[in-house]
């Protein structure tokens, strides 16, 4: 390999994403995908999440703009502004990036994982923009849901409405 | 079985809002609803399945509706979908 080689394995590289946090991960657990304060998925700021016709859950105002996968799984879905990944442990959670952020097509959004990745609790997903969405006169609030909320006996919150929680502390406990 | 073909409206495609929808309109309804597009397959009632699809504005998705209520759960399809 020669000196040229090497220059051109580095462009190709993904760009380098954040460092992951330690995620407090378990079967029945889901982890904080963001550092901030935690709110009840009925006090979601629009009725698609409120009414938990996406799935049980929680969301957090956000403090930091990196997004972590909350469970260790494969990715299958990747939006710009949400990602939702299938956990090893059956739990499959939403994690969305603001209210009608859909609109800001993927702007303002920075993803480090495709469609059939692995990932571990705790690894970046999404870096937002706070400002960006500001910009756009959307809230926030990162939303994770358990999309298959159904299959399961009942979904949990492991922490205090409005208290705040790191990025990776468990904040959900899924009860099958 | 029912099955029709239905052009996406919504330039943004089938993002949260409208799986949302899609799967509280089939909460009472029986029929298993499956959607295809680009010879891919996801149940109606699976929100990530549908998301995965990632389907645009503009997409021809084919619905296959089967079950016994295929034809009121079919009516109501094609005025849910987006």
């Amino acid at each position: 390999m020669g000196l040229f080689d090497m220059f051109k394995k580095k462009a190709d590289a993904a760009p380098a994403g954040p460092a992951s946090v330690t995620a407090q991960e378990a079967a029945d657990i889901v982890c904080a995908p963001v550092t901030g304060r935690v709110i009840k998925m009925t006090d979601v700021p629009d009725p698609v999440f409120s009414g938990e016709v996406v799935g049980k859950g929680c969301a957090i105002w956000p403090d930091d703009e990196t997004v972590y996968s909350p469970v260790s799984g494969t990715v299958t879905v990747t939006m710009g502004h949400a990602v939702g990944i299938t956990g090893d442990n059956g739990i499959e959670v939403l994690v969305h990036i603001g209210i009608d952020t859909v609109d800001m097509e993927g702007k303002g959004f920075t993803g480090y994982v495709s469609q059939g990745d692995k990932v571990k609790a705790g690894q970046p997903v999404i870096k937002m923009s706070k400002a960006a969405i500001a910009e756009a006169g959307h809230p926030d609030c990162v939303v994770c849901a358990v999309s298959n909320s159904a299959s399961f006996a009942d979904v949990a919150l492991t922490v205090d409405a409005e208290s705040t929680v790191s990025a990776g502390a468990s904040v959900l406990k899924i009860t099958k | 079985m029912i099955q029709f073909s239905h052009v996406i409206n919504d330039p943004q495609g089938l993002h949260a809002r409208p799986i949302a929808s899609i799967a509280a309109a089939l909460a009472t309804a029986s029929s298993a609803v499956e959607l295809g597009l680009h010879g891919r397959t996801a149940d109606a009632r699976d929100l990530l399945g549908m998301l995965g699809l990632e389907a645009r504005g503009g997409d021809e998705l084919l619905v296959t509706v089967e079950g016994a209520d295929e034809q009121q759960v079919a009516e109501l399809l094609k005025t849910t979908l987006p």
